[in-house]
């Protein structure tokens, strides 16, 4: 036995078990990578009688119950950034984003405004960002929409300015985990139930399907889609990898408590409070994934789902009925006494129950996800604006919601009596009157311009995207593009701020054949095939920022030419090239510079390695020269190690500067394995040069290489890694594992390495 | 007030120390040792009044014969027992012995015959339902749900008729606008059918020192992690009661797997992902399933051998590491309704059990469908079988063929019987633990069916146990209307036997039950 061979293959073997080695895991760890991330966040929680939106009917802010805020998220670096912003409120209207661009514009000179990313979670009790404008009866003070719309604008520009002076090097990580939160909410029945449960004009036309439907129905066939139980999660860490906040995506919008009269983030609150518990004051991007057709609640085992929240949160329940939250008085009475059973309460539960679902998975993706930190992922920022076919709907649609239009018309608006009353009754009358009036425009309006333009972010992280929308999408768009995504998680992000137009329900072919509130004319302006359309635009943004960027997603095919004998500085000129190596788990170019030229004459492979240094000053560290020049240690090192193989056996060269060699055999065609095998009549070079980098010579004999059974004569699968180990000009000691071929498992798996074929 | 209600746990390996046959797949396996325990649980629930004996079994299905095979072991060695009272579902592991009847065909693989197998595993059973019996004594039930993301949508649906881009071979399925784990990475892909559902039901059960002594865990996902596995394991099943008896020490669990004919423990989009979390997150249990991978049969004559063995390797694992992160995901929910439903518990609830045998619609297929059969059929049978060659080689080819020729023969059989047939006989086991009930039923339910049953049913938590017992026949998938228009595996003729109207028909007839003993 050679020396170091058996400690060799136990590192080997350690290395061979992981996608991505233990050492890379580490370098990542260590490396100061160009990746800055910064938070901020402020309260959005405008004193005074705030109109509140989310249903049909308007209400006005009784007080805070829980904070509502604005979180910013800056990820940034030398060449692109992103800034995420969330925001506890039902939708943000595209005036809200106006103004935001401008006040950092003006604040923050160079500010990349295009690179904002916008997202309301949905709750229904957050201040409405809407114009509001009050054109019906009413005898409540309610705060001028204009105003509500700077509050809200100054406090999102102040938190990004904040993430954006806070700025700083730092890392991220990934991963995805398990959390129920959204439940289908569109129950389908065995017939049409549009005459059984008539929805009101202006609301929605019932048919198979009803939004919130009651399951006990003796005609409920099932749900429309399903759910979706994937939670993706991007965590942040500052320079000494201590966790700073995390993008959490879900597909279910924060609506428990959504007709209160005071502001609530609903469980997005829950798990804010939960996390600063357990990390301190951590920033959280709370982002609701496609969710259209889902919502945080049951619509069966209503009774069993009462039971569970009475069993076990009672002393919440019993802490909350002391101290219920801001409501309004009707009639000047305020209702006083809340049942621990009442719907209210269950609701709270419910925010708390899915919050604790949330926290269990983040805390789960974190303990692995957390093990790989990547300091310079790729990050590529696009922007697109796209055309959306309109949904289209029958002239005699129109004219029955001009029928409609004109008998709500002669329904009259409350005068006199409670304001709260009036404003309740008068708003929704004023809702109803201009879902029916929009149809006649729409119809007009699609007439002259079939289509809707909107943008799309689509942002790369490493392997991951996200993909914004303004819609409510439905689920199963999601599903399309997290299923056809080249990514390895897709964050899908409803609700974007869009500054062309206020998002609206994005129903499927299924949705809208169904009907029900979400999926009818009043409801959708892009019909199911604009929702192709949005799903196929958002593919072809990921792909545009696909990893093929850095990694070579089709190995390629290397013709290597034939020369005669060994080669000649013109042969040289003419050599098949292998080069432009990225991180060996695809997150990035490598930044050492790596090229093999390669050369043959039918009984030699001619390989010569370029091995650069990422910046000037830095030094390649070699092999100690203790190292035995034959079958050292010398891949812990700078070193080259090539494979090459056929029918899943292979050859490998480990070479480093100081003209030190490994070579091994992981063919049954040889009579000895590992590095007991030596490779005869080799003949190798290597030199350091004065710049810190080195370069080798390689001539590798092809009847050496013995496969138990021949493949194609002259065709090999192959794969190079660099394992780059410098010293900077700072003195500080860098590592980083690159490959030609993005590898996956073990090295000397070549499944998916290029392929050598040699020329005549 | 009820009377007391008395608890009784009994279990016994199912996994015999000879050779068995391993359904689950168009081929036949014989087991090659045992992976992870495969087991019998069996649970009474009695109070003098009435009684259910619930046995959970770590096996693709249970035949007709074994059940009447348990049923005259216990009429005569426990003749107490009304032996109408017990049904037997089964966890659909992939990887369980026995399952199936098995038929003759060319091989010469050395196995158990059928008579073995069956009376080997009606053996145990019987054993554990003993064991059960007499370690009756004074007990209670708590009850609750949680949530336990394991089953995820197996049927993708796509925007265009697939069947006509890809032909299924005759024998297996008839493709249409879904497919069975159908690719997700398709430009034409649609949507998942009909979603999933995380809901796990649990019934605890604890002795009179208010200590925990097993539950019922019922979920919709049948356990077919591994499902091309040689040797026996219980999939997710395992995991779950080794981390269960690690925190609270010996304890019975029934695992029952809900309506999920259209759900499997398979991810089908963000596989990328899914390979990563588990190398990151376990990398251990990785390194300890390469030192010691699962035995399969190879050829060595292959000269793919080596990569098939490592492409195999990984499978295996990734299906491992699977089950691991979905019993922790069942133990998880296990934990958190334990803690608040158990501060609830019930020792004397109203037991009721009924057993009704109910007439089910038909799949009733038109003229067309018999004569293609017909032709598939005679072009199976001039089909060759092996007869010589590596013998898994011929095993997995004979076998096939086999089941091929089956189904298509099946489809004929059942043409010619469904004038004079129109309905299928199906027993239903519909028992109530006060608050809450249990109702069974033979097939592979598709979810919707699941969903109508508890939304409407007048029960607190309704578990619905599919794949058990059946003394009429064997189940079958029963689809959907919308999934049958969509056709793919588990949707299509070979499939099902049990029309949508008669799945609907199953639904009002349990629901009838379930309300006449509220």
């Amino acid at each position: 036995m050679k020396k170091h061979a058996a400690a060799f293959l136990m590192v080997a073997a350690a290395l061979f078990l992981l996608p991505s080695c233990a050492s890379t895991q580490e370098c990542r760890k260590s490396a100061a990578g160009d990746l800055k991330i910064g938070w901020g966040k402020r309260s959005i929680a405008m004193p005074g009688p705030v109109p509140i939106s989310g249903q049909f009917h308007l209400r006005v802010s009784q007080g805070t119950y829980t904070p509502v805020i604005a979180s910013a998220l800056v990820i940034e670096n030398s060449k692109d950034a992103v800034i995420f912003v969330s925001c506890d409120v039902v939708s943000v209207q595209p005036k809200v984003l106006i103004l935001v661009k401008e006040i950092l514009a003006r604040e923050i000179k160079g500010f990349p405004v295009e690179k904002l990313i916008i997202n309301a979670t949905h709750t229904h009790a957050g201040p409405s960002t809407g114009a509001n404008v009050i054109n019906y009866p009413n005898k409540m003070k309610v705060t001028p929409g204009s105003e509500v719309q700077k509050f809200i604008a100054r406090q999102i520009a102040d938190a990004v300015k904040e993430a954006w002076q806070k700025r700083a090097p730092g890392a991220v990580s990934y991963g995805y985990g398990f959390a129920t939160t959204g439940h289908s909410r569109r129950a389908v029945y065995l017939r049409d139930m549009g005459k059984k449960f008539k929805a009101s004009a202006g609301v929605a036309v019932n048919g198979h399907g009803i939004m919130y439907g009651n399951t006990a129905d003796p005609d409920f066939a099932s749900y429309e889609a399903g759910t979706d139980t994937f939670i993706n999660l991007l965590y942040t860490f500052d320079s000494k990898g201590k966790l700073s906040g995390a993008v959490i995506n879900v597909p279910c919008p924060s609506q428990t408590s959504e007709a209160v009269w005071s502001y609530n983030a609903s469980f997005w609150h829950n798990v804010r409070e939960k996390l600063a518990a357990k990390y301190g004051d951590v920033g959280v991007i709370a982002q609701s994934a496609a969710a259209g057709d889902l919502a945080p609640r049951q619509l069966h085992y209503k009774a069993a789902e009462r039971r569970r929240y009475m069993l076990k949160y009672s002393k919440l329940i019993e802490e909350y009925i002391k101290n219920p939250m801001p409501r309004p008085a009707f009639n000047g009475v305020k209702s006083s006494a809340v049942a621990a059973d009442s719907g209210e309460v269950i609701e709270l539960m419910r925010a708390e129950d899915i919050a604790n679902r949330i926290v269990a998975a983040f805390d789960e993706v974190l303990s692995w996800a957390g093990k790989e930190k990547y300091s310079s992922p790729v990050l590529t920022h696009h922007v697109k604006t796209v055309k959306l076919a309109k949904r289209s709907f029958p002239k005699a649609l129109v004219d029955d919601e001009k029928r409609k239009h004109a008998a709500s018309m002669k329904e009259k608006f409350l005068t006199e009596g409670d304001p709260l009353t009036m404003l309740m009754h008068n708003s929704r009358l004023q809702s109803r009157r201009r879902r029916m009036a929009a149809i006649s425009t729409r119809y007009e309006q699609v007439k002259k311009e079939p289509f809707l333009l909107t943008d799309i972010h689509a942002v790369r992280i490493g392997d991951i995207a996200f993909a914004t929308n303004r819609f409510e999408l439905f689920l199963d768009y999601q599903h399309r593009i997290q299923g056809r995504s080249p990514f390895e998680q897709t964050f899908i992000v409803q609700l974007t701020v869009d500054p062309r137009g206020t998002g609206s329900y994005l129903a499927t072919a299924r949705g809208e054949k169904n009907k029900g509130y979400s999926a009818t004319a009043y409801s959708n302006q892009v019909s199911y095939k604009g929702g192709q359309q949005l799903v196929n635009e958002t593919l072809k943004m990921l792909k545009a920022l696909d990893r093929s960027a850095v990694v070579k997603k089709n190995p390629p095919v290397i013709t290597v030419p034939k020369v005669k004998g060994i080669p000649t500085a013109k042969d040289w000129q003419k050599a098949a090239k292998a080069g432009n190596f990225c991180l060996t788990d695809g997150r990035g170019m490598q930044s050492a510079p790596t090229v093999l030229r390669l050369l043959q004459d039918g009984k030699f492979l001619y390989i010569k390695t370029e091995c650069g240094v990422p910046a000037k000053g830095d030094k390649v560290i070699p092999p100690p020269a203790e190292e035995p020049a034959r079958d050292g240690s010398i891949w812990q090192f700078e070193c080259i190690e090539f494979f090459i193989g056929q029918n899943n056996e292979c050859f490998q060269f480990i070479y480093a500067p100081g003209k030190k060699l490994m070579d091994l055999s992981h063919s049954r065609g040889t009579k000895v394995t590992g590095s007991s095998w030596n490779c005869r009549d080799l003949k190798f070079e290597s030199a350091l040069s004065s710049g810190g980098s080195w370069e080798a010579f390689l001539a590798i004999p092809l009847d050496e290489l013995l496969f138990s059974a021949k493949g194609k004569t002259g065709e090999y699968r192959f794969n190079v890694f660099r394992n780059s180990y410098y010293k900077n000009a700072a003195g500080q000691i860098k590592r980083s594992a690159g490959s030609y071929i993005q590898n996956f498992g073990a090295r000397k798996n070549l499944d998916k390495g290029a392929t050598l074929k040699f020329s005549r | 007030m009820a009377a007391q209600l008395n608890i009784g746990w009994g279990k016994r390996s199912i996994a015999p120390d000879f050779p068995v046959p391993v359904t689950g797949q168009f081929y036949l396996r014989v087991s090659m040792g045992v992976r992870t325990p495969v087991m019998a649980s069996a649970l009474v629930l009695e109070n003098g009044e009435d009684l259910v004996v619930m046995v959970s079994c770590d096996m693709v299905g249970i035949r007709p014969r074994l059940l009447t095979q348990v049923q005259e072991i216990l009429k005569t060695e426990l003749p107490q027992l009304p032996v109408s009272k017990l049904f037997i579902s089964a966890t659909h592991t992939h990887a369980g012995p026995g399952g199936a009847e098995v038929a003759e065909f060319p091989r010469n693989v050395e196995m158990a015959s059928n008579e073995e197998t069956f009376s080997f595993l009606a053996r145990q059973i019987a054993d554990a339902v003993k064991e059960a019996w007499a370690a009756r004594a004074p007990g209670s039930i708590a009850y609750g749900y949680g949530f336990a993301e394991v089953g995820l949508s197996r049927r993708t649906v796509y925007t265009d008729n697939i069947g006509e881009r890809e032909n299924a071979r005759p024998g297996f399925t008839v493709n249409g606008n879904a497919k069975m784990y159908g690719n997700t990475k398709d430009d034409m892909f649609n949507c998942y059918e009909a979603g999933t559902d995380p809901f796990v039901n649990l019934l605890y059960t604890f002795d009179s020192n208010e200590k925990l002594t097993g539950a019922v865990i019922n979920l919709p996902c049948p356990s077919q992690t591994g499902m091309h596995a040689w040797e026996l394991h219980a999939s997710f099943w395992h995991n779950v009661r080794e981390k269960l008896s690690a925190l609270h020490g010996e304890i019975g669990i029934i695992a029952q797997c809900a309506g999920a004919g259209d759900l499997s423990p398979m991810q089908l989009h963000y596989l990328e992902a899914e390979k990563r979390r588990y190398a990151l997150k376990y990398p251990e249990l990785r390194a300890r399933f390469m030192a010691d991978p699962m035995k399969f049969p190879v050829d060595p004559d292959d000269p793919g051998c080596e990569e098939i063995v490592a492409k195999r390797n990984e499978h295996f694992c990734l299906e491992t590491l699977r089950a691991e992160d979905m019993g922790s995901r069942i133990a998880a929910a296990f934990e958190e309704v334990l803690e608040w439903a158990s501060k609830e518990k019930f020792s004397a609830p109203e037991l009721k059990h009924e057993i009704r045998t109910i007439p089910l619609k038909r799949e009733l297929f038109p003229e067309e469908i018999l004569e293609e059969e017909k032709n598939n059929y005679q072009a199976l049978m001039n089909d060759s079988m092996l007869t010589e060659g590596n013998k898994y080689v011929q095993l997995q080819h004979n076998s096939t063929l086999q089941s091929r020729r089956r189904r298509c023969g099946g489809v004929v059989e059942r043409c010619a019987l469904q004038k004079e047939q129109p309905t299928l006989p199906a027993e239903i086991h519909v028992v109530k633990v006060g608050n809450v009930a249990f109702a069974t039923n033979r097939f592979e339910l598709f979810m919707d069916y699941m969903h109508r049953i508890q939304a409407r049913s007048p029960f607190e938590q309704t578990f619905i146990v599919q794949l058990t017992g059946d003394p009429h026949q064997y189940g079958s998938y029963l689809a959907t209307k919308r999934a049958q228009a969509n056709k793919g595996y588990s949707a299509s003729p070979y499939c099902n036997q049990v029309s949508p109207e008669g799945g609907q028909e199953l639904v009002e007839e349990t629901l009838k039950v379930l309300k006449e003993i509220r």
